[in-house]
């Protein structure tokens, strides 16, 4: 059944650019957010004409992120890039720390494969907040699940990320050899 | 943003630190475009046709990806197929321990590089030089045969773009590009598939932007889609070529003496730590913060005025000029409440308009008949990265202080035959660090060169004042007392939304203890046996100008895209 819609074009040039950057967060990789970032359009495309969509926005970034997530983790079977030698150095103190962007950049990767051992609801929770920047009430809306899970699920998602990516304070810390 | 906002070893902030930095890296445009271009243009076709796994709720999508991604990958890696791609490439060099290249030179003796994408290293032989850049260390051991001792000094931006090339990566490049050319860029390729041997083989031809045997041809092998070999010949002189032949060794080099250098051999260090450190990694920061923009400069100076319209969109730039041999009104600053912008568009209405350079993302090209027509070239001594490498304080070629990057964040990195001291608390400059630098000169030996940095810690350490002066040896660094100096005064900050630091106003200072020649038709200020040049330079960055793509359009035909 066709349903009163809003036009495909507009969709696209409203939620689109937002849906790719979403998902090239995520990846950090341009070849396989192309991928991602075509079937979740086409997946949304096959949604619009068959049933109402309250919101477009919400619907193209959460295909984007799964997608893009489902991508993260068939990345980390094949190659990873994690070092996992450096997560176990013990920490310079801070007033001889420097922050070299190489060190952000290999965090930022880290990061990304991280996502991917999160729990689904999670995973997808954390990505649409931060990497498509999506409110707490849109998610909840997007996922059929109530705000305050929504909260409970971001939460339990920093926490595991902090902790796989050796950001805890749990340890004293120590000089550099 | 601003580093002064972040405190380092709260985990809260360092977690939001890494999201902030990942959102912050800006998509790429040209796939973006293409891919929301192929959307638009679905019809009822796409809708028949989509196989039917994709016919799903789509809440449901999560697991049924999974599946069929995982089905993908095992087939990819069961089945190869032969016809490998630079992300297969990327993908198999990244696998592997060690890569390691082999050449013969013409005039006798090895060449060995090698590259470990996990342990971050990447070293270089040569019969007289051992080079070895560990990424994880950030540090660059350096040792000549013969020597003494090793130096050992930061990595540097090239360098450390070599032992972990993440745009590159990030792009879905080829890994081996900063690798084997360090920041030259590939300008074209294509690739095929050849028979030899009774083997298939594929093949990458590439241009690079630079250099005498630019034209690149990489045999990679379609089993493994590892490399095999790498040759380089001049599209001139196709006697003038070389070979790297590559092998991929369970082991590799663990630190430069594994290269050969003696074991009594001393470490020279040359790292500077703490704040030094720390104003090092904050100007590279702050010029990777810059993103994009649309940027008017207007110049004032003893040769008159000039202006510049510089455009930036990811790895796309370009530079329209605004020159007039007219005296204008002497050029003050907008009014407070007064936009730049209608400032800027006043004063250029005066001048004449040419493009200038244009940098498509891959070669950057002139117009070899700027203020006649448009004609554009292949711009030999620029590469596309050049933009904002923190070289040449800020003069692009024909375009001085357009390149504002490099003159308020340039690549302080040392070097090694270079001297460097940092002084944390300059008395003429309270607030300030400072960065000396200095090296004797080839052209006017014995004098030594001194390049003085302030830098602001309040302002991501962003340079505020420089100093370039020349002295004999042996006297103290002083510029009061050089014969000759060039300063720069950085005025009025701005702190964009990205967290960059720039000044609106940049005074320069040209002071020399000869008279100025005549012939040179430049204005100044006598001075006591000498002269002085002033020029005062204004900047505006708007960081919500349209960028079409059309800007960095270059029509090989002739006539530039307006």
């Amino acid at each position: 059944m066709e349903c009163d819609l809003p036009d495909w074009a507009s969709i696209v040039r409203t939620h689109g650019p937002m849906a790719f950057d979403a998902a090239w967060r995520l990846l950090g990789h341009a070849a396989d957010t192309e991928d991602v970032v075509q079937e979740a359009l086409l997946e949304a495309f096959q949604l619009h004409g068959r049933q109402p969509v309250r919101n477009w926005g919400g619907l193209l970034r959460h295909l984007a992120t799964r997608r893009a997530i489902d991508r993260l983790r068939a990345r980390r079977a094949t190659c990873s890039l994690a070092d996992k030698a450096l997560a176990s150095e013990p920490a310079a103190p801070e007033s001889e720390q420097p922050e070299p962007v190489a060190v952000m950049h290999e965090l930022a990767e880290r990061l990304r494969l991280a996502v991917a051992d999160l729990p689904d609801r999670e995973a997808s929770v954390f990505a649409l907040h931060y990497f498509a920047e999506v409110t707490n009430s849109d998610i909840a809306q997007t996922l059929g699940i109530t705000v305050e899970a929504t909260g409970v699920a971001l939460h339990k998602a920093r926490k595991k990320l902090m902790q796989s990516l050796g950001l805890q304070d749990s340890a004293p810390r120590s000089s550099k050899p | 943003m601003n580093t002064d906002q972040f405190s380092p070893g709260v985990s809260d902030n360092m977690l939001d630190r890494v999201i902030h930095d990942i959102q912050a890296r800006p998509a790429p445009p040209d796939i973006k475009d293409r891919v929301l271009a192929a959307a638009l243009a679905y019809g009822p076709r796409q809708r028949a046709q989509v196989p039917r796994i994709l016919r799903r709720s789509w809440l449901l999508l999560g697991s049924a990806a999974v599946a069929t991604s995982a089905a993908c990958v095992l087939a990819f890696l069961l089945f190869p197929s032969a016809s490998a791609g630079w992300t297969d490439v990327t993908a198999a060099v990244n696998a592997q321990k060690w890569i390691r290249a082999t050449t013969t030179y013409l005039q006798g003796g090895q060449g060995r590089m090698w590259y470990s994408p996990q342990r971050q290293v990447w070293a270089f032989q040569t019969p007289d030089v051992l080079t070895f850049c560990d990424g994880r260390e950030q540090a660059k051991y350096e040792y000549r045969k013969g020597s003494r001792e090793i130096t050992k000094m930061p990595l540097g931006e090239e360098n450390g773009n070599r032992v972990l090339p993440v745009n590159d990566l990030l792009q879905g490049k080829a890994v081996l590009g900063p690798w084997l050319f360090g920041s030259e860029k590939i300008v074209a390729q294509q690739r095929r598939e050849v028979s030899e041997g009774g083997r298939k083989w594929i093949e990458f031809q590439m241009v690079l932007a630079r250099g005498a045997t630019n034209q690149a041809t990489l045999r990679v092998d379609p089993t493994t889609r590892l490399p095999v070999y790498l040759r380089c010949v001049s599209p001139t002189d196709p006697a003038r070529h070389f070979q790297w032949t590559f092998d991929y060794p369970a082991e590799g080099p663990a630190d430069i003496y594994a290269l050969g250098v003696p074991a009594q051999t001393r470490i020279d260090d040359h790292m500077p730590s703490g704040e030094a450190a720390r104003a090092l990694q904050g100007i590279a920061a702050g010029r990777a913060r810059i993103g994009d923009f649309r940027l008017m400069v207007a110049r004032e100076g003893p040769f008159g005025s000039a202006g510049s319209i510089v455009w930036r969109k990811g790895d796309r730039w370009r530079v329209d000029d605004y020159s007039t041999y007219m005296r204008l009104p002497p050029m003050t600053k907008p009014a407070d409440g007064q936009s730049w912008s209608d400032w800027f568009a006043q004063r250029f209405k005066r001048c004449r308009h040419a493009p200038w350079l244009v940098c498509d993302g891959k070669t950057v090209y002139h117009n070899a008949e700027i203020y006649q027509g448009v004609r554009w070239e292949r711009e030999q001594s620029m590469a596309p990265q050049d933009m904002f490498s923190g070289q040449r304080l800020g003069n692009l070629p024909g375009a001085e202080g357009a390149e504002i990057g490099s003159l308020v964040y340039p690549d302080l990195t040392p070097w090694r035959s270079g001297r460097f001291e940092f002084d944390p608390h300059p008395p003429d400059a309270p607030g300030c660090v400072l960065i000396k630098q200095s090296a004797e000169l080839s052209v006017t030996r014995p004098n030594v060169g001194h390049n003085w940095y302030y830098l602001d810690p309040t302002k991501g350490y962003a340079v505020v004042r420089i100093e370039l002066f020349e002295l004999p040896p042996q006297v103290p660094a002083d510029p009061r007392t050089a014969a000759g100096c060039t300063s720069f005064r950085m005025e009025d900050f701005q702190l964009t939304p990205q967290g960059f630091w720039y000044p609106r106003t940049i005074h320069e200072t040209n002071r020399s203890t000869e008279p100025a020649a005549s012939s040179s038709g430049a204005t100044g200020t006598a001075l006591p046996g000498g002269h002085m040049m002033t020029g005062t330079a204004y900047y505006d960055f708007d960081f919500t100008a349209a960028l079409p793509d059309s800007l960095f359009v270059v029509d090989h035909a002739g006539d530039a895209k307006k």
